[in-house]
C-alpha cells in the first residue's frame, strides 16, 4: 500500500516555457530551459488529524496487588554439603535371580 | 507493507470497525473510522465518515478539515472550500485547507491572503512557502517567486522547491551563474529532475559561449 502522503499532491500545469531568446548565443532557437514542474501539497492538513480516545474503549484499570517485598532470612547454619546417591556400578553390584515357585494345588 | 505492519493495519480497522458497530452514534468512533479509510486512501469512503462524524457533532473542527481534504484530493475544489470556511474561524489548518482549495481554483489573489493568515500563526511553515513559489511560477510572478523561494530557502537549505523557484528566476533573467548554480544543487538532491539537468547544460553553455564569443582581435604593435 503506498504512503498516504505520497498521495496528497496535485501538479499545477507548468508555468509557461521561460522566455530566453537569445540569451545563450550561438545555440538553436529549441535549446531553451525547461520549465520545472511544481506541486500543491497539503500534509499540514493531514498532520492535524490524529485518531481520538473513544468513549467506548477506555482502558480498563489494572489493578497491581502491592506485595511486600521481605528480605529472605539467611540460614542460621552453614549449608551441609551432602553428596548425592550414587549408583552401584553394575560389576559391583550383587545379583541374585529369583525363581518363582510353582505352588501345585492339591487336586 | 510488510506482513507484520499489514496485520497491525488490519487490527486498527477491526478495533476502528468494532467500535463503530458498537456505538453507531459514537461521532469520535466515525472520525476515528474516517482517518483509518483516509490513510487508506478511501477518499470517497473517508468523506461520508466525516460527514457522519459531523452529523453526529457539527463542532467538531477536524472532521471538517478532513472532509475538506479528501474533497481536494477528489479534484472537488468549491465543496472543499466550502466545508474549509465553516471551519476558518481562527487562524490554523482550516485556513491552509481555504488556501489551496483556492489555489487549486486559480483564484491566486485571494489564496495568497489565505496563505499569510495561515503563516502569522505558523510563520515557518514550509509547505505554505512552497505552495507559493508554485502559486507565484504559475502566475509568472517572478519577484514573488524569488521573494518565498529565498524565504524556504533559509529554514530549509535543501528544498528543492526553493531552489527550482530560484532557478527559474535566473534562468528568466539570463543569469547563467547563479542558474548553473541552482541547477546544479537539485540535480545533486533530485536526479531525477531532468528540467534541471538541461536547465544546467544550457546555463554552463551560456556561461561557454561568453568566453568563446568573437571578440576584437587585439593589435599587436609591430617591433621597431
Amino acid at each position: 500500500m503506498a504512503s498516504p502522503m505520497r498521495q496528497i499532491v496535485i501538479p499545477i500545469p507548468r508555468p509557461k516555457l521561460l522566455t530566453a531568446p537569445g540569451g545563450n548565443p550561438g545555440h538553436p532557437a529549441s535549446e531553451q530551459p525547461k520549465a520545472f514542474q511544481f506541486d500543491v501539497t497539503w500534509h499540514t492538513l493531514l498532520a492535524h488529524l490524529q485518531p481520538v480516545e473513544t468513549s467506548q474503549t477506555d482502558p480498563v484499570a489494572v489493578v497491581v496487588p502491592e506485595v511486600e517485598i521481605v528480605p529472605r532470612e539467611k540460614p542460621s547454619r552453614a549449608l551441609q554439603v551432602v553428596e548425592p546417591p550414587t549408583r552401584p556400578r553394575d560389576e559391583e553390584a550383587a545379583w541374585e535371580m529369583v525363581v518363582p515357585k510353582m505352588v501345585r494345588r492339591p487336586l | 507493507m510488510t506482513d507484520a505492519n499489514h496485520g497491525e493495519w488490519m487490527d486498527e480497522a477491526l478495533g476502528h470497525f468494532s467500535a463503530l458497530m458498537a456505538d453507531p452514534e459514537n461521532s469520535d468512533a466515525h472520525f476515528n473510522f474516517a482517518i483509518w479509510l483516509q490513510r487508506a486512501e478511501q477518499w470517497d469512503a473517508a468523506a461520508q465518515s466525516f460527514v457522519r462524524a459531523l452529523w453526529i457533532d457539527p463542532q467538531r473542527d477536524s472532521a471538517r478539515i478532513g472532509l475538506g481534504a479528501c474533497l481536494l484530493k477528489m479534484n472537488r475544489f468549491e465543496e472543499a472550500l466550502a466545508t474549509f470556511n465553516q471551519a476558518a474561524s481562527a487562524p490554523g489548518p482550516a485556513w491552509f485547507g481555504k488556501a489551496v482549495a483556492l489555489q487549486l481554483l486559480h483564484r491566486f489573489e485571494e489564496a495568497e491572503a489565505a496563505y499569510e493568515v495561515f503563516l502569522a500563526s505558523e510563520p515557518n511553515s514550509e509547505e505554505t512557502l512552497a505552495n507559493l513559489i508554485a502559486m507565484n511560477a504559475q502566475a509568472r510572478d517572478l519577484e514573488h517567486v524569488r521573494e518565498y523561494a529565498q524565504k524556504l530557502l533559509s529554514l530549509a537549505p535543501q528544498s528543492t522547491p526553493a531552489l527550482q523557484g530560484l532557478a527559474m528566476v535566473a534562468l528568466e533573467r539570463r543569469d547563467n551563474h547563479a542558474a548553473a548554480r541552482y541547477c546544479d544543487r537539485i540535480v545533486q538532491l533530485a536526479p531525477d529532475c531532468l528540467e534541471a539537468w538541461h536547465n544546467l547544460r544550457i546555463a554552463l553553455d551560456g556561461i561557454l559561449s561568453a568566453f568563446t564569443s568573437p571578440t576584437p582581435e587585439a593589435s599587436i604593435p609591430e617591433g621597431r
